[in-house]
């Protein structure tokens, strides 16, 4: 509401409440993409191996610029107390987005525009209220209908500078996809090769962008007979998601504070494909 | 409405203690300004929720200070973040006694452990008055609010005797009927390397109107609630405050004052013992692929 960018690292572990303090599982994520009350729906990274980690949490911090607001580094034990081989990153690939600050006369209408305006600072010109409550162009507080209309507008519509993401795509012509997020995309990829291995037709899509999601990536989805999420927690959060946009998603869950053994879920993904064609997914 | 902004809804009730403050705060920015050849711009005004917190919309002038009106209670892990990232600014809270004192009371002991530099003006009422008059900490006991038809239950909160007991190195407290004592209270506050709080008594005229009880009435028989400090007090010495707070009534000045390294300080000092960072570069050298 105030537009100030942050990025919060969320790692997870087994909840609710105490929970399971020194367990792994991904069941945060409606509370991170809906984190709080009102009509709000935040931008979530959820990296998938340290790799990942490391770029997710640079595009983090440039996407907060960009959004002015706050993004969610969604980690998970698993990925925050590993060990793992890495080839040297790129440093050449992190592009530095530098906060946009505003340099021009005072009586600035800092929340006037449709979308992103640049920043003033303290001890900058253009002073104005960053404000928490609903509030015109100055920042002042305000309860017409019409201004709430305007900033409701405006905070869902800087989402959609956020569609640069990237996604990995296997096997694309395939009708049914695996579609892991965050810490099991490890297991799932070893998986995946399993039922490569025993002749199964199946495709693998994966991004560590989950809101918003990549340009293209949803019509992609929407286009697939089936996307199979394993993640892990019981409700099935990503696949939720998924078919609240239209996407025919089902999980493949699991609650028991452990990561996917990933023999077992290639057991598993493959009893789903064969429910689907006797049409009892999704049914 | 603000001269600035005719849209700009917010209204305080007429002979709001708010008044006084915002005058005095307006005296003591300006006198401070003037004094550190700083502008209205270098200061940052976090606001409470409340109305009190509305003081800050109606800081106006050809060059208004910074605001920020975040959320209930958190004016101080606001203050901090502003202070962190704007060092040089001069930072200031402006919250009420049901913000401050109630669901913010958690961040004042961290706060005042780390002598963050900033100046708190806490507007202590006695009631919730934006959401129509409920009981706050410092509601007294069988007090009727909406929230409490039949009497409070609880022993009312003494918020001097709470700052001095948590660590908080400067303490004053005042009334809002005499903006310009006030205002030099505030700038003796700003002044201060280190965690200040001025306490100001701002009856609300429609909830919980004090103005009597405060300055007394010699007509209906009331003793003043305020009373001057004793002209041999010294701010310095800890058990003479605890002996003044104990009175009961409400002193006028300064209180308590102590100095020692702020968190900026403190931040400076460990940023000159830790070992140089290491270089994205430098790490990255040792990989083999």
């Amino acid at each position: 509401m105030a537009e100030i960018p942050l990025v919060v690292v969320n790692v997870q572990r087994g909840g609710p409440a105490t929970g399971l303090p020194t367990k792994t599982e991904q069941s945060d994520l409606f509370s991170c993409i809906h984190p709080a009350h009102g009509d709000v729906r935040l931008p979530v990274i959820a990296p998938g191996d340290l790799e990942e980690c490391l770029f997710g949490s640079a595009k983090a911090v440039n996407w907060a610029e960009r959004y002015q607001g706050p993004v969610i580094l969604l980690s998970e034990m698993v990925l925050s107390e590993r060990t793992q081989n890495i080839k040297k990153p790129d440093l050449s690939k992190i592009i530095v987005e530098n906060r946009q600050v505003y340099a021009g006369e005072n009586g600035y209408r800092r929340y006037e525009a449709k979308e992103v305006s640049p920043m003033p600072l303290p001890g900058g010109p253009g002073a104005y209220v960053a404000n928490g409550s609903e509030h015109d162009e100055y920042g002042d507080t305000t309860h017409l209908a019409s201004v709430h209309v305007h900033g409701t507008h405006r905070r869902f519509g800087k989402l959609n500078l956020l569609n640069d993401g990237t996604y990995e795509e296997i096997n694309p012509e395939a009708s049914v996809v695996m579609m892991p997020w965050g810490g099991s995309k490890g297991p799932s990829r070893e998986a995946f090769e399993l039922l490569r291995q025993r002749g199964v037709d199946i495709g693998w899509f994966y991004t560590m962008y989950l809101h918003p999601l990549p340009d293209g990536a949803l019509d992609i989805l929407k286009s697939k007979d089936l996307v199979i999420v394993p993640e892990l927690n019981y409700q099935g959060q990503w696949s939720s998601l998924l078919r609240m946009d239209r996407v025919k998603a089902e999980s493949i869950t699991q609650y028991t504070g452990l990561p996917f053994k990933s023999g077992l879920l290639a057991d598993r993904v493959e009893t789903m494909i064969m429910q689907n064609q006797e049409g009892k997914i999704l049914a | 409405m603000t001269t600035k902004n005719p849209n700009y809804d917010f209204k305080w009730c007429p002979g709001c203690g708010d008044f006084g403050v915002r005058r005095a705060l307006e005296f003591a920015l300006n006198a401070r300004n003037e004094k550190h050849e700083t502008r209205m711009r270098d200061n940052v005004i976090v606001a409470g929720i409340g109305c009190s917190g509305n003081l800050v919309h109606l800081m106006e002038s050809d060059e208004q200070p910074f605001g920020i009106h975040g959320i209930h209670g958190r004016t101080l892990p606001i203050a901090l973040g502003v202070k962190s990232g704007s060092p040089d600014s001069n930072v200031i809270i402006v919250a009420g006694d049901g913000d401050f004192l109630s669901i913010g009371m958690e961040h004042i002991g961290p706060q005042a452990q780390r002598n963050l530099n900033v100046t708190a003006i806490i507007m202590d009422n006695g009631v919730y008055g934006l959401t129509k008059g409920q009981s706050s900490p410092t509601s007294t006991f069988g007090m009727v609010t909406s929230s409490t038809p039949f009497g409070k239950i609880e022993t009312p909160l003494n918020p001097l005797s709470f700052y001095l007991e948590i660590g908080v190195s400067f303490i004053a407290s005042h009334y809002s009927s005499k903006p310009r004592e006030l205002a030099a209270l505030i700038e003796l506050a700003m002044e201060h390397n280190g965690f200040s709080i001025v306490h100001v008594q701002s009856p609300c005229t429609t909830y919980n109107d004090t103005y009597e009880q405060l300055k007394g009435s010699k007509r209906k028989g009331i003793e003043p609630g305020i009373f001057d400090l004793p002209e041999d007090y010294d701010a310095s010495d800890r058990e003479q405050a605890v002996k003044l707070i104990a009175d009961g009534r409400v002193p006028l000045g300064l209180i308590f004052k102590e100095n020692r390294p702020t968190l900026g300080d403190q931040y400076k000092s460990m940023a000159g013992r830790a070992p140089a960072k290491a270089s994205p570069e430098k790490i990255l050298a040792t990989y083999a692929l």
